[in-house]
This record gives structure tokens, sequence and C-alpha cells, in this order.
């Protein structure tokens, strides 16, 4: 099953989870957040 | 990020259409001759209400854009809205309500600690569950077929923070605290277990211990944490308590950064923290509110609801 949402192609596996997922680190700066650190080779 | 805050999460990701095309394919119960009924649940009030309403103003949006199209198979779609509180016994009355109130899909729940009971109920009757934040491995890992979610799950983000730890950081001497839920304690589990797994005998748990959600005070556990003299210690629970340790470490001498998960990243837990809050590290998803898709939807929900926030 997939859909074409607003942040891309969603498609599930076989038990519901997403076929596609990314983690990344944030950091709390200048009271906000801001994306700083991602696994190397992702 | 531009605004400084994380506007638009788990809702920005759920895909209402599936469910409403769930709903019109299998033909399920609860159609009345003129509408398709469908719900959206979270904590609506108390503490994490700021997700709760989120999450509904975003599936609120999307069902009257649908409506104004005309809706779905010629019906339009009716939203229920369920507050299970964050609390698992909640979270099952209000399934069984949302089900005997002939719902034929689910947008929810936020909690893994609500979402797994409830799924069960949802389960039952074969209505499609599609949680947009429930990261607890156990919401899918059962094998059910109408469960779904549009988030990693912990076991991910629990490795993707040891590496973090052990290789940017390197840290040596961690401790890990939980919120004692399903939630918190699932990924302050995963976390140690990758950390163990990535850090070899070069990592050093030197804490591993519950607080209580709900409590105010954590500076008798955090002077035990400091009295370890960590480089680092990891929380697994939610933006609230995330607050308030971050801001009693700084109390009780407790210097070492917070790394936490994405129960923690949200604008309330920089308002509870204050100036503390700086320099501590979430995992999450990348963002998303930069994607040139996104603009129209985040244009259009800022028009009917502001700014996501409390």
């Amino acid at each position: 099953m997939s859909y074409d949402g607003i942040t891309g192609r969603i498609q599930f596996d076989a038990k519901g989870d997403l076929l596609t997922t990314q983690y990344v680190v944030w950091i709390t700066k200048h009271g906000g957040f801001e994306e700083f650190w991602k696994p190397e080779g992702r | 990020m531009a605004d400084s805050r994380v506007a638009g999460r788990g809702w920005f990701r759920v895909p209402l259409g599936l469910i409403l095309i769930w709903a019109g394919l299998s033909g399920c119960t609860g159609r009345t001759s003129d509408t398709i009924r469908i719900a959206v649940v979270g904590p609506m009030t108390g503490d994490q209400s700021k997700q709760g309403t989120d999450l509904k103003n975003g599936v609120d949006l999307v069902v009257a854009e649908w409506n104004e199209k005309g809706g779905i198979l010629g019906k339009k779609i009716e939203l229920r809205v369920g507050d299970d509180q964050h609390d698992p016994k909640q979270a099952v009355s209000i399934a069984n309500k949302l089900v005997n109130s002939g719902v034929v899909g689910v947008v929810g729940h936020w909690n893994s600690s609500s979402s797994i009971p409830a799924s069960e109920v949802y389960h039952r009757a074969n209505i499609p569950m599609i949680t947009p934040a429930s990261t607890n491995p156990q919401v899918t890992d059962r094998g059910y077929s109408n469960i779904f979610r549009v988030c990693g799950r912990d076991d991910q983000q629990g490795r993707v923070a040891a590496e973090f730890v052990v290789t940017r950081l390197k840290a040596k001497r961690v401790a890990v605290l939980h919120d004692k839920t399903t939630y918190g304690q699932g990924l302050a589990d995963e976390f140690k277990k990758s950390l163990t797994a990535i850090g070899g005998n070069g990592v050093e748990i030197v804490y591993y211990g519950g607080i209580t959600q709900g409590d105010k005070d954590f500076r008798g556990v955090l002077t035990t944490v400091a009295s370890k003299k960590p480089d680092v210690y990891f929380f697994g629970g939610i933006y609230p308590e995330g607050g308030l340790l971050v801001q009693q470490a700084k109390e009780v001498g407790l210097k070492a950064p917070m790394v936490s998960g994405d129960g923690v990243i949200d604008p309330v837990f920089i308002q509870i923290a204050g100036p503390a809050a700086e320099g501590t590290y979430l995992t999450f998803s990348p963002d998303t509110t930069r994607l040139p898709t996104a603009q129209e939807v985040l244009k259009r929900y800022r028009a009917r609801y502001g700014e996501p926030g409390p």
C-alpha cells in the first residue's frame, strides 16, 4: 500500500511500518531547534 | 529553522486518504446514508494537549478540504475527536466508544502507551488505525494488518542516539533516565542496548533509573546522577518532564548535556526549560516543514488555526 503525500511517497511494509524512515539529531539553539547531525551513510 | 519552531510534526505525514480509501473499499459498517465517520484521537487535554491539538487541527484541515471537494464516494466526512489524556485506560474506553459510534478509521493515538491497548480494540473491529507518533516497536510488531504508523520506531531512534553519543560526543560515562512509560522506558532500553553494542567496553552506563510522569521535582534523582559524573545523560520521555529535567539539572550542578528522543522536541520543552534548554540533543525525523511540497499546506494550516502550538 502506498500514498503520495506532501512529504513524498509513503509506503508500508507488511507490519505497517514505513519502508523508509530516517532519524537525525537536532539541537536546541537560540531558543529553537536546528538539525545538527545525521548518521554516516544515511 | 526559520521560525525556530518545529511546526506540523506527525500530522504532517498522516495519509488521511489511506483511511478513507480503506473505509471506502472495505465497505465498513458505520457509513450512514450521507456521511463517512472517522476519528482523530490523542491527548486533547492535560499536559500533552499541545500535541493532541496540533494533530486534531491537521486532520480537521484535511477533512474540511476533502469535504469542500465533495467528500469521498459522494459522501461527506464526519470527524469525531477523542481525548485519551495519554492514559491507557482512557484510550481503551475512547476506542470502544468510537467503534460503537460507527467510525470507519482512526488517526491516532499519539502515545505508544495509548496506541498499543487501543489498537487491540480497533483490530477486533477491523478498523484501520494510523498513528503519527507512537514509536514503540510493539505498535506494529504484533502483525495486525490494520495498524499503521507514519513515524519511525524506537529501535531505530535509540540506535541513532547511541551512535551519536559514542561517535560524535565521544562519551565514556552515560546515565540513562526514563519516565516508566511504554514509550519512555522502551526508548531508553533501546538506547541502552545500542549503546552497549556500539560502545562496547569503552562506554560505561553509570546510572539507569526511572522518574514518575507528572512529578515536578527531579532534583533528588538528578543529584544522584550528577554524583556519577556522566559525560551525557539520556532521557526517554516527553517534553513536560524533559523541560523540568534540564532546568533542574543545571540547578544541581549537572553540566552534562541531555540527549533525548522525539517526545521532547516541542516548543513547550523550551518554554519550560528556558535558557537551560540550549545544547540539548534530540533525535527526530529531518525537517519536513521546508519541503517545497509542504508550503501550501502549512500556509492553509496557519490561515485556519494560526501557528501550530499551544
